[in-house]
């Protein structure tokens, strides 16, 4: 098992390297002089075009510069946004804990909701719980978020005026958003629950279970949920990404600060070192994130052997 | 106020525009066909004036008892009317001001900067206004009054201007306020390594600042500057704590250091600005009622560029005031009575469609006219602006410049589709109806850059796009965030592009259109005429007031003769505020005043 | 020679004998499937609608006619009219052309690559698998939307460059899937058989690797249409799609939310579009894979 951890470690090293060249590109793969869109919104000089070069080091060498972008970025540098006066880095750690504690707060949500409704769906199979449910999550997956966060602003913040519509702050901003946020991953969950129950509900050891005549929510809790929850697990690494990168969406309709309103801003701003910046932190944050799921999942689950 | 500083009003006489007569604006607007709820916004704005012979009474019709128009108003007219009088906050009717509370103000866009010296762009203004201050202030019905200084004399030919400065000011640091920290504020916005934004305009041919004493400044300029006046009591030249500044380095773009009774004390980018009262405060701001710092504690302005949640908070309660309205709600809410509703028409260069007269195809002044005549501006009024403004009828507002001889069909280009298909006929742009024309093999096609904050482009960006398209013109839309829109416009990147400008004097038409602002500042027109250039000068030289509003009379109809743009709308600045909310008023630059506001329990 | 052209003639026989009753299953399978086939009706019902779209729509979906601007829904508007009196319901049927054919070109281009990756990368293995498979890996490292997010920064936003960047971000998908059919049937007893005779590579990978990879990828692509609808829904919401006065359905949400409280039906027709259509794919994509493989049943 140790092996296989120190193995799937040594796979990410390739996959940094090649976000981190990918990343670096982005900038000069772009149309036109990068120094003149960015420094566009004042008038500008000849003279001020040269200095903002000569300071992104854009005149050395691609490989040059290349290894100068790694090198600031392990040392937490990811540049400077010239529209925004301010180095990236620090904009980025401004707006990731917002965004984190949707992201959290939406996986959370589509974790619980997910497994309940799998859960039920499994357990009451081919009764209208089950029809209701996966009907929900069929609905989930195929409704966009943006009209979903839409509809849940006009319903709750409007009519109802129990949550407020926009903004960042205390938990009560953070239900809405949330809620749009995970219901896509809560039916994708709920889905993967449902079959992942029916197939261990038949295996040996459950039926035996209630043969001992323990009470059906036991064996249900105690025997059935526990290994069905492990295929479950692996996804959340993938949700966690999805749900991330989802954020740009949200951020944007319910007008909260965070990275994915961020990166929308740089993209419509042409501010290419945010741009940068963000897609840089949040892919290595998921590469992790997936490193982190895969080594628990080596650990819970003794069945696999990895040889 | 006026009676201790005899200059004030002579120098005004002399030296300012006009203020608008009510009722030739109020004759202009009926010419124009306006409906009547239209006419109340328009009434109430221009009823707000604190030295109006009117009897304010704050109830309702109060603000225009004196004018038959106003009231036969229907109920919406007299919600505005009455409204209106809330701006003149010391009689209306919420009571008497209480001391305490925060509010939260919920804008469209976020400011590209808070340093009122490098931003080109009204958002921060709208901001500004309440916590900083100039050497003058300029009243909402555009009278200029003492401020940071207590009175100024103007040399006789107009270069030369010197301010005799208040000795009891000291900067949000505890700094003082002298004659130093004015010419430290004016040199750092002409210095060429720093990069102003209005304010640099406001400054044109800037020699130095004396500091004759301690609190005695001379600022002189290379040659008259008659609208140097307005300027210094406008928005765009506020002071700044020299200190703070120079020890804030990039965070003056965040949280400038001024003299008013307002701090502005926190920035979060994507989310909200924050002014603190600055208890410091000792004096009595020209607009307001009292002596010593605000009401509020705390005025946070929440940045939300979609409209519908922006509409939605201040309903909710999450903001108690709001800007930028779409047309659709607004109605509504004006006939709501929770809500009370402030329209003051902008002073200014109108929403315009900039036309660049160097590129193709609107190097044509044939595809310039038509593109005049092809725009419906009535329907795009009556349909997506509704309440927040009327028909322009020219470069500048009517609140601005206004005169019966500019509704003269060769001015206003009347909604004709058939004369600009036969212009464009006439030109060589043919093809068949409802295909895109084309002369000798190039499409009639030209990009339009547009401004997108977050919540899409402006609504009458497609509305132009269809319109144009009926007479066989393909326009492209360019939606871009304000940067790139700004590089685009810089180098005339495209044939087509918007403006408006939010300035209280006719020299507003130099940034415009004078060939030396090609390439930077507003003249995204490409406009290079050496008759136009001319008449700028002429205009900044000329003391008298008569004189000066002639030239820029002719001024505005030989650029309507040119047809370099399409004037669309006068826009109003809307404001919608909750019920228990009071005190907003107007600078002459129309920009908002939320410094005396205050909350009734 | 000889001895191929008998081992491709048996398996030709073997092929002939068992793909007609594979596919006689596959329609029993599909019909049973009531998700499926109410997901195929919907999606029929779709395409039709996307094909004679200028025979169906009343109106002219970008042409103004501010008379007739913020109707509710009427006998003569079925959905309303917009903010600048365009007919609703011609323009969500000329939505679904473009969100048809954004579906279908990004997918398109996805599955060229992915496929031809995963194909190339399965059968020769080694290194070049390894290379192609690290490349791979780094872009599922961008996660959703992200990856579009970042090409769109590259290329600025239209409609082509919607359905390039979303076509690009989901290669990954259809690169491992074909890879992982490829390496199951690799190891079959027939193409061993092949390969040993000599049948060029060529022959082997599109006679027999190919159509084993076929069932999944059309399941995956089923699947896929749907979510690339949903993505470029979103970018052009964000306004890093499609460009005005283009009908998609977006876009159209993006231009109708202001409305929302008023003038419901603006935003609210697109929206359910969106919905339908992709939950017609996701219903027939389920009811083929059940179909396809009785193994992956849910």
């Amino acid at each position: 098992m140790y092996a296989y951890i120190a193995r799937r470690m040594l796979a990410t090293v390739p996959v940094l390297f090649g976000v981190s060249l990918l990343v670096f590109m982005m900038l000069h793969l772009v149309p036109g002089d990068p120094v003149k869109i960015m420094l566009s919104e004042f008038q500008t000089n000849p003279e001020q075009i040269k200095t903002l070069r000569a300071q992104l080091h854009l005149d050395d060498p691609l490989p040059v510069q290349y290894g100068r972008f790694v090198w600031n970025a392990l040392q937490g540098d990811l540049g400077y946004s010239i529209r925004l006066k301010q180095p990236v880095t620090g904009i980025i750690m401004d707006n990731l804990p917002a965004t984190l504690e949707l992201t959290v707060a939406g996986l959370l949500f589509s974790a619980i909701f997910g497994t309940t409704l799998g859960v039920l769906a499994a357990i009451k199979q081919h009764s209208w719980l089950d029809a209701l449910s996966m009907g929900v999550a069929l609905i989930g997956v195929a409704m966009p978020s943006f009209w979903l966060g839409l509809l849940l602003i006009f319903a709750f913040s409007l009519r109802f005026q129990i949550f407020p519509a926009t903004g960042g702050g205390d938990l009560k901003h953070l239900v809405l958003p949330a809620l749009t946020l995970g219901l896509s991953a809560a039916a994708i969950i709920a889905r993967l629950t449902r079959s992942s129950m029916l197939e261990v509900m038949h295996n040996e050891y459950v039926t035996t279970a209630r043969a001992k005549g323990l009470r059906e929510f036991h064996v249900v809790v105690r025997h059935a949920l526990r290994n069905a929850l492990i295929p479950v697990i692996t996804i959340f690494g993938l949700q966690f990404g999805q749900l991330l990168a989802g954020t740009v969406v949200i951020e944007t309709v319910f007008g909260r600060p965070g990275i994915g309103r961020l990166i929308v801003d740089a993209i419509l701003a042409k501010d290419f070192p945010v741009v940068q910046g963000v897609v840089l932190i949040v892919a290595v944050g998921y590469v992790i994130a997936n490193l982190l799921v895969d080594m628990a999942y080596a650990v819970l689950d003794p069945r696999i052997r990895y040889g | 106020m006026q009676s201790d500083l005899p200059e004030f009003g002579t120098v005004y006489e002399r030296v300012t525009t006009r203020v608008v007569d009510r009722r030739q604006f109020l004759t202009r607007a009926l010419a124009l066909g306006l409906s009547a709820p239209l006419l109340g916004g328009l009434l109430a704005a221009c009823g707000d004036d604190d030295d109006d012979d009117d009897d304010d009474d704050g109830g309702s019709g109060g603000g225009t008892g004196d004018d038959p128009t106003a009231t036969s108003a229907d109920d919406d007219a007299s919600t505005e009317t009455e409204d209106g009088g809330d701006t003149t906050a010391d009689d209306s009717a919420g009571g008497e001001p209480t001391q305490g509370g925060s509010i939260v103000i919920g804008v469209d866009q976020e400011p590209p900067t808070m340093d009122p010296h490098a931003s080109p762009s009204a958002i921060t203004f709208t901001i500004t206004s309440s916590a900083s201050e100039s050497l003058l202030y300029i009243t909402d019905t555009r009278e200029i009054v003492p401020w940071l200084a207590e009175s100024y004399e103007v040399s006789d030919d107009g270069t030369a201007f010197t301010f005799t400065l208040r000795e009891d000011v000291t900067f949000q640091d505890d700094t003082a306020f002298n004659a130093e920290a004015v010419k430290w504020n004016f040199d750092r916005i002409v210095d060429p390594d720093y990069t102003a934004g209005a304010s640099l305009g406001n400054l044109a041919g800037y020699q130095g600042t004396e500091v004759i004493d301690e609190f005695t400044a001379e600022v002189t300029f290379d040659a008259a500057f008659a609208p140097f006046l307005t300027y210094a009591a406008g928005s765009f030249l506020p002071m700044l704590s020299p200190t703070a500044t120079e020890e804030q380095g990039d965070a003056v773009n965040e949280t400038p250091v001024t003299t008013g009774p307002y701090q502005i004390s926190e920035y979060v980018a994507r989310d909200h600005v924050t002014l603190t009262r600055w208890d410091g405060y000792n004096r009595q701001a020209p607009w307001s009622d009292h002596e010593g710092p605000g009401y509020l504690d705390e005025i946070s302005w929440q940045f939300i560029p979609e409209a519908g949640t922006r509409v939605t908070t201040v309903e909710s309660g999450e903001t108690q005031m709001i800007t930028v309205v779409p047309a659709q709600d607004l109605a509504r809410l004006e006939d709501s009575d929770d809500y009370t509703v402030v329209k003051a028409p902008w002073v200014g260069a109108p929403r315009m469609l900039v036309l660049n007269v160097k590129l193709s195809p609107t190097d044509d002044l044939a595809v310039r006219q038509a593109m005049n005549h092809a725009i419906d501006k009535d329907t795009l009024i009556n349909t997506l602006i509704q309440g927040s403004g009327v028909k322009a009828i020219g470069v500048l507002t009517a609140a601005l410049l206004d005169d019966p001889s500019l509704l003269e069909d060769q001015y206003q280009y009347p909604y004709d589709v058939d004369r600009a298909k036969q212009l464009l006929d006439e030109a060589g742009w043919t093809g068949d109806d409802g295909d895109i024309r084309s002369k000798d093999g190039q499409p009639l096609q030209l990009e339009f850059n547009t401004i997108d904050y977050g919540g899409g482009p402006d609504e009458s960006s497609q509305f132009v796009q269809g319109q144009l398209r009926e007479v066989g013109i393909d326009l492209q839309i360019k939606a871009q965030a304000r940067p790139p829109f700004y590089e685009d416009n810089y180098s005339g990147a495209t044939a087509m592009t918007s403006i408006f400008l939010r300035v209280g004097e006719f020299d507003a038409l130099y940034s415009l259109f004078h060939s030396s602002n090609v390439g930077g500042n507003f003249n995204w027109f490409q406009l290079e005429d050496p008759e136009i250039d001319e008449l700028l000068e002429k205009g900044r030289a000329e003391l008298d007031v008569d004189a000066r509003r002639e030239v820029y009379l002719d001024l505005e109809k030989r650029l309507l003769e040119m047809a370099v743009a399409v004037p669309l709308h006068d826009d109003f600045s809307v404001w919608i505020m909750r019920g228990n909310l009071n005190g907003l008023k107007f600078n002459g630059f129309t920009y908002p005043i939320v410094a005396d506001m205050w909350l009734t329990e | 020679m000889q001895a191929t052209q008998s081992l491709e003639r048996a398996e030709g026989g073997l092929r002939e004998s068992r793909i007609p009753r594979r596919y006689r299953d596959f329609a029993r399978q599909l019909r049973r499937s009531k998700g499926a086939l109410i997901g195929l009706t919907l999606l029929l019902c779709m395409v039709f609608l996307a094909v004679f779209s200028p025979l169906i729509a009343p109106y002219d979906p970008i042409e103004l006619n501010a008379q007739d601007y913020l109707q509710s829904p009427r006998s003569e508007h079925l959905f309303g009219t917009d903010q600048y009196g365009r007919d609703v319901f011609s323009r969500v049927i000329y939505g679904a052309r473009i969100s048809l054919v954004i579906g279908l070109i990004s997918v398109g281009i996805a599955l060229l690559v992915g496929v031809l990756v995963g194909l190339v990368a399965g059968y020769y293995g080694g290194l070049l698998d390894s290379t192609l498979m690290r490349l791979i890996d780094v872009m599922l490292a961008f996660p959703g939307i992200l990856l579009a997010l970042a090409i769109v920064s590259i290329l600025g936003p239209s409609l082509v460059n919607l359905m390039i960047a979303v076509g690009i971000s989901s290669i990954p998908t259809y690169a491992r899937l074909t890879r992982g059919s490829v390496l199951a049937t690799r190891g079959e007893l027939y193409v061993e058989a092949a390969r040993v005779t000599g049948v060029p590579n060529r022959l082997i990978l599109g006679r027999h690797i190919l159509p084993n990879v076929v069932a999944p990828v059309i399941v995956a692509a089923t699947l896929g249409v749907g979510a690339a609808i949903l993505w470029a829904a979103a970018l052009s919401f964000l306004g890093l799609g499609s460009q005005p006065p283009e009908p998609e359905w977006g876009r159209m949400l993006s231009e109708g939310r202001q409305y929302l409280r008023s003038q419901w039906w603006i935003a609210t027709f697109p929206g359910i579009a969106i919905m339908l259509t992709v939950l017609a794919l996701n219903m027939l994509g389920d009811g083929l894979r059940d179909a396809l493989d009785p193994r992956l049943r849910g």
